[in-house]
């Protein structure tokens, strides 16, 4: 007997109980489905995140506050769960800023507070939990940001100005035409000069969305932390050698640290890392969570299995009689549950894409196709088929031939 | 070795050879014994009837002769090769291209069609699968089924069920066909019909070893073994009988007005 025999068998076997092997079937679809959807989801994340890095020029290094250590990008990776006091300070950022390899540099402290804004008309006070960043001019450029009207906090502009992010303009004021407008920066009132072009993607390496943030001049931002500068990130541009001089910076910040390595400097792809190891670990945890939903339809597969086992028990004694050995029945019934788990991961896998599409439409990326997904999700649906497909098969096989006839069918 | 065969008809060659074969169930106090001790010679070209009640174990020959189970003592040979104590991988090798099975209850595959269970024990002798249809395409022929190729077996009679299954036994032209009560679940014609089949096969040199209750069946016999506790109590051969067609005919009618089944 060789292989397409057993198909044909088992395609013969699984059609005479179609409801059955659907309901069976549609277990391991579920599994493959959200398995296979996770990783779609975070792999495009993780692309999303490296084209919006790649978009940025050449030679861009981010020194970040934290000891070198993956395991920590979770906690790194929300800038509000940074410990209050950043290790970087504006002395570094001043010292950067003065440095001959660096060509351009711009600090972020963030700030939490409520922006608020009281309607000229209405007297409706509408007020938005925007993430507060406060900076220098050069960041416009360093991440590209594009004015939709006014301009870019700078140098000229004085501590009571504030730039808006699209999204919080329209959430705060209901336009991005917004220039001139007043509001209220944790209480304290700032007039709008400007506000940025929609950047179309959540993701970036700052690690906010910056349409829906609000941009302070740096020197404003230390007024609400008792004047005291807590950056949490400095981004620089260099015309060098971006690795060479990402060393310079990170000895230039080891001389003001004291020689403790309390910062991480990254440029080129590993600029990205951080966010990347961020949706990493979340996929990771996600899909163990689905890889259970994929276990439960495994479990309804050996129950399935061992039903059939039962009520076929007659014909497994026929097919001995006729000359089966244990092996060819063993087979037989393998190759019954794995195409259960290979047409369901098919399914799935088909499904879970077309899932992925609209969920990820949602978040304006794109589900990541790679054959790597594919090969994961497809090789744990055949791997479940094995597994649980396994006890049912060496049960049909061990049946012994004689008793088996007896059984009344 | 083919030649051979044919000039030796006259003294024929042994199909099954069973010395002191023993077979019992259980331990200690409820050790029951099937067989105890048979001594049994079928030749080549023979239609056996081995006649006996219930639990005499004649069911426990046919199926150590069948190889589906083996015995505790005592030797098997079949077809000159022993088959005492074969692994289960060996004995059913030897099943799928030695040993024809004809079962009381047809014991057909519901879900595949005639052609396919038919084909059945050559799918397990590694024969390709045009082959498979073919032989047993040409089996159906002489059959009469072979409009029934494509039937379901829930749509044919229990006669029908049973030629299939008959020709199912055939199919890779065993050595020898065991026949388990083949007319157990058909009413007298069919029987009659499966009878003259079973005859018709042993006529074209087949080796037939048919267990069964009814006393009427043997008359297609050319040996009659009657066992009892597991003991070979008479066996009896009519050498001629079965070959002669036309005196089974009267008895068949008989059979045919007597059953009302």
């Amino acid at each position: 007997m060789i292989v397409p025999d057993y198909i044909r068998v088992a395609y013969a076997s699984l059609g005479s109980t179609k409801v059955r092997t659907t309901l069976t079937t549609l277990g391991i679809i579920i599994g493959v489905m959200s398995i296979t959807m996770v990783l779609a989801l975070g792999e495009g994340a993780k692309q999303a995140v490296n084209q919006q890095v790649s978009k940025l020029d050449e030679g861009i290094i981010v020194a970040k506050p934290g000891a070198v250590d993956q395991r920590a990008a979770l906690s790194r990776y929300n800038p509000f769960a940074i410990s209050p006091t950043s290790t970087l300070t504006q002395r570094d950022s001043e010292s950067i800023e003065k440095a001959k390899f660096i060509d351009m540099a711009a600090p972020i402290m963030f700030v939490s507070g409520t922006t608020e804004r009281k309607s000229t008309e209405t007297k409706e006070l509408r007020s938005v939990n925007a993430p507060i960043i406060a900076t220098t001019q050069g960041l416009e450029e360093l991440l590209k940001i594009e004015m939709a009207s006014g301009e870019f906090i700078s140098n000229q502009t004085n501590r009571d100005t504030v730039v808006l992010g699209n999204q919080a303009a329209i959430d705060l004021i209901g336009t991005d035409q917004a220039r001139g407008q007043e509001v209220k920066i944790k209480g304290r009132p700032h007039t709008v000069i400007g506000v940025t072009k929609p950047s179309g993607s959540p993701i970036n390496l700052v690690g906010v969305h910056l349409d829906q943030s609000v941009f302070i001049n740096l020197e404003d931002g230390t007024t609400y932390n008792q004047g005291i500068a807590q950056i949490q990130q400095i981004i620089m541009r260099t015309d060098d050698n971006s690795e060479q001089a990402a060393k310079k910076v990170d000895a230039l910040l080891l001389e003001n640290h004291d020689d403790e390595r309390d910062f991480i400097v990254s440029e080129g792809e590993s600029v990205a890392n951080t966010s990347s190891a961020f949706y990493g670990i979340l996929v990771a945890l996600t899909a163990t969570v689905a890889a259970i939903s994929l276990i439960v339809g495994g479990i309804g597969i050996m129950n399935i299995m061992l039903v059939s086992v039962s009520e076929r028990t007659r014909e497994i004694g026929i097919r001995k009689a006729l000359g089966a050995t244990n092996s060819h029945v063993l087979l037989q019934f393998l190759i019954e549950s794995l195409t259960m788990t290979f047409v369901g991961g098919v399914i799935g896998l088909s499904l879970a894409y077309i899932a992925a599409f609209f969920v990820a439409s949602a978040f304006s990326f794109l589900p990541a196709f790679s054959w790597t997904i594919v090969g994961i999700s497809m090789g744990m649906a055949i791997l479940t088929g094995l597994v649980f497909g396994l006890y049912p098969a060496v049960k049909a096989a061990r049946k012994d031939p004689i008793n088996s006839l007896r059984q009344y069918e | 070795m083919a030649k051979s065969k044919k000039k030796t008809t006259a003294t024929p060659t042994p199909v099954i050879e069973l010395v002191n074969l023993t077979k019992h169930y259980g331990h200690d106090d409820t050790l029951i014994y099937a067989l105890g001790g048979i001594n049994l010679t079928i030749d080549k070209g023979e239609f056996v009837a081995i006649m006996g009640p219930s639990g005499c174990g004649k069911t426990s020959l046919l199926n150590i002769m069948g190889l589906l189970d083996s015995p505790n003592d005592g030797h098997y040979t079949l077809d000159g090769t022993p088959a005492t104590s074969l692994s289960a991988k060996k004995a059913a090798a030897i099943r799928a291209k030695q040993i024809g099975f004809v079962f009381q209850s047809f014991n057909l595959l519901n879900r595949l069609n005639i052609l396919d269970n038919v084909s059945l024990p050559l799918t397990y002798s590694n024969t390709p699968r045009y082959k498979q249809h073919k032989t047993a395409s040409k089996l159906l022929r002489t059959f009469e089924l072979q409009e029934r190729e494509y039937y379901m077996p829930h749509q044919l009679s229990g006669g029908q069920l049973q030629r299939v299954a008959i020709a199912r036994a055939l199919v890779n032209s065993p050595s020898i066909i065991l026949a388990d009560e083949p007319t157990g679940n058909l009413d007298s014609k069919a029987s009659e019909l499966i009878m003259s089949e079973l005859t018709d096969i042993h006529k074209r040199g087949n080796t037939i070893v048919m267990v069964t209750h009814n006393p009427d069946l043997t008359t297609y016999a050319t040996r009659i073994i009657r066992m009892n506790d597991g003991q070979i109590e008479s066996d009896t051969k009519f050498p001629k009988k079965a070959v002669d067609p036309s005196a089974k005919r009267p008895l068949s009618a008989m059979i045919d007005q007597g059953d009302t089944q």
